[in-house]
């Protein structure tokens, strides 16, 4: 089981767990979406992180039988839109935890000014990525895939 | 977390609890299509809405195996032959009460509103087939909250012409769906 948490720009915070959700107890639409600064999402012993001011979207997908009615969450994901403010973004994996962090401006790496322009969508060892013109207005996807264990990052058009 | 999701055979209806049987019939035979509608229990919309079938998962009691039931039904929809052509098919043209147009045929696998599953088309999570909107879905994928929305679609089995294998056979269908709370 897991849960989602709101981080604030006034240092507040919204959690909803499953547990809550179930029990109509927490609610990411009804729960407040300014002024986001960060989103969190956990689940069994992953978890993934976005951080900078933005808006956030949170969505699980379910896979039910229709032969039994028995359901399962297949996958859970935070997502960000990509902004004009956004400059750049960095990762940071460390097991089964994956955090990006968007900033405003480029930032200069090691002394080497130069920025490489990448058609991969993230690289993982930490190095800061330009925010590509053509993602702006779409969506950062971080991504659980809870039957095979496995974290995915990607971007959409849409919000999902 | 999940919200509850109930198929039925009305608008608002009863939940269909047992497995759906979609009946016999000898080679050549189109077996009756079944009208489910489906709504669920949450507060605001479902998204994503998708459909694909897979190997039965239950207690088996086919003739041969979930396995093989499962790629005989995919064969029969790959199949390019009038003689070879059936299979597990969906109509979701509800606006225009399912017309035979939105059935899938041997030439026509693909039909607007209608699909047979096959290999790449609904033989699995990542090729499942979209809820149309013509199904009264809000739009594509999308169910709306509440205890009517109306949204249905027919499903049938088209037994090959030339399959001279009889028996029992048994498969699963799944329903992808995206949630926020």
């Amino acid at each position: 089981m897991g849960k989602w948490t709101k981080f604030y720009a006034n240092g507040s915070r919204y959690v909803g767990t499953d547990e809550e959700i179930a029990a109509q107890k927490a609610s990411w639409i009804n729960s407040p979406s300014q002024n986001i600064v960060a989103v969190e999402l956990e689940h069994n012993h992953c978890c993934l992180k976005i951080n900078g001011a933005g808006e956030y979207w949170q969505s699980d997908t379910f896979q039910l039988s229709m032969s039994t009615g028995k359901q399962k969450v297949v996958k859970r994901r935070i997502q960000r839109q990509m902004m004009n403010g956004d400059g750049a973004f960095s990762t940071d994996r460390r097991g089964d935890d994956l955090t990006v962090t968007f900033h405003s401006s480029y930032k200069v790496f090691g002394g080497d000014t130069s920025i490489k322009e990448r058609k991969e969508m993230m690289d993982f060892n930490g190095v800061w990525q330009p925010v590509r013109g053509e993602w702006r207005g779409k969506w950062l996807v971080l991504e659980y895939n809870v039957l095979e264990n496995r974290i995915n990052h990607y971007i959409s058009d849409v919000k999902i | 977390m999940s919200v509850g999701i109930i198929f039925s055979t009305t608008n608002g209806g009863s939940a269909i609890t047992d497995d759906v049987d979609h009946g016999s019939g000898n080679n050549g035979t189109t077996l009756g299509a079944q009208l489910v509608y489906v709504r669920h229990t949450g507060v605001n919309s479902i998204t994503g809405v998708k459909f694909y079938i897979a190997a039965y998962d239950e207690s088996y009691s086919g003739d041969a195996s979930a396995i093989d039931d499962l790629a005989e039904l995919i064969a029969w929809g790959d199949d390019s032959t009038a003689l070879g052509f059936g299979g597990f098919q969906l109509n979701m043209n509800a606006a225009s009460s399912f017309p035979d147009a939105n059935w899938p045929t041997y030439s026509s696998k693909s039909p607007s509103y209608g699909a047979v599953c096959r290999t790449g088309v609904g033989d699995n999570s990542t090729n499942a087939i979209t809820l149309s909107s013509q199904s009264g879905a809000t739009s594509d994928g999308v169910i709306q909250a509440g205890t009517s929305p109306n949204v249905r679609f027919k499903c049938r089995i088209v037994i090959p012409s030339n399959e001279d294998t009889t028996g029992i056979r048994q498969f699963n269908q799944y329903m992808l769906y995206n949630y926020t709370s």
